[in-house]
């Protein structure tokens, strides 16, 4: 089965990759925003089958992002997994509460990144 | 899978080249004990994002090096000399990584 994915970060270089990850190893379809509020209005239209959010981010920062995605009844289904380069344990407990569904590290492996997220949403493709 | 990480790198690599100059001259702000907080800041921001991605692109070394300048920048200011001594080690060598990218070739 084809997933869609949106990626939200706001590094270019980070976008590609993990789109050329998720296109080439599980063939998936992929969707970016370089911004919170450009993916708050992708995800919208999209409606991806799961979201890729940053969590450091100028302006608008992927925890505000995530809440304000699961407070709009268009993107509020949408299963968010962040994807961040240090997150300490207070920060964790909080993102869990305001409804991720798994934390990913930054600096993935782009031959894993896609089974990570399937592993992450029960998924059973991706591997 | 490497051909295209390859080439996303030579995209890349001028972005990343100027973020690890940007620590270069916010070490040398620091040796001067001329540090201001906006710059204290975009160091922090710097090395986080080099930590982020320079593992993605294969080397791994280099994340550990910007993590721990990450660290460095982000502790209270001044920092002491075995700090300063240590941050200007690993910039060299994060520098030295990034101008040979993951093929280990300038």
């Amino acid at each position: 089965m084809t997933r869609r994915i949106l990626i939200i970060d706001d590094e270019d270089d980070i976008r590609l990759v993990a789109a050329m990850s998720l296109e080439t190893v599980a063939g998936w379809d992929v969707v970016l925003a370089n911004s919170g509020k450009q993916g708050i209005e992708r995800a919208a239209v999209e409606q991806p089958d799961a979201i890729l959010l940053d969590v450091m981010m100028p302006e608008m920062d992927g925890p505000t992002t995530l809440l304000k995605l699961k407070a709009s009844g268009k993107t509020s289904h949408i299963p968010v997994l962040l994807l961040t380069a240090k997150v300490q344990g207070p920060d964790q407990r909080r993102f869990a509460e305001m409804g991720v569904e798994a934390i990913l590290f930054k600096p993935f492996d782009p031959l894993t990144l896609a089974r990570q997220i399937s592993a992450a949403l029960g998924w059973k493709e991706g591997e | 899978m490497q051909t295209m990480l390859s080439a996303l790198w030579e995209r890349s690599r001028h972005t990343v080249a100027e973020r690890a100059a940007l620590l270069q001259k916010a070490g040398a702000l620091l040796i001067e004990n001329q540090m201001d907080e906006a710059t204290q800041q975009r160091a922090v921001d710097s090395a986080h994002k080099l930590a982020g991605v320079l593992g993605t692109f294969g080397l791994p070394r280099g994340t550990d090096l910007a993590r721990e300048a990450e660290g460095l920048f982000g502790q209270t200011m001044p920092p002491g000399k075995v700090e300063i001594e240590r941050l200007q080690v690993l910039l060299a060598e994060l520098a030295t990584l990034i101008a040979r990218g993951p093929s280990g070739q300038p």
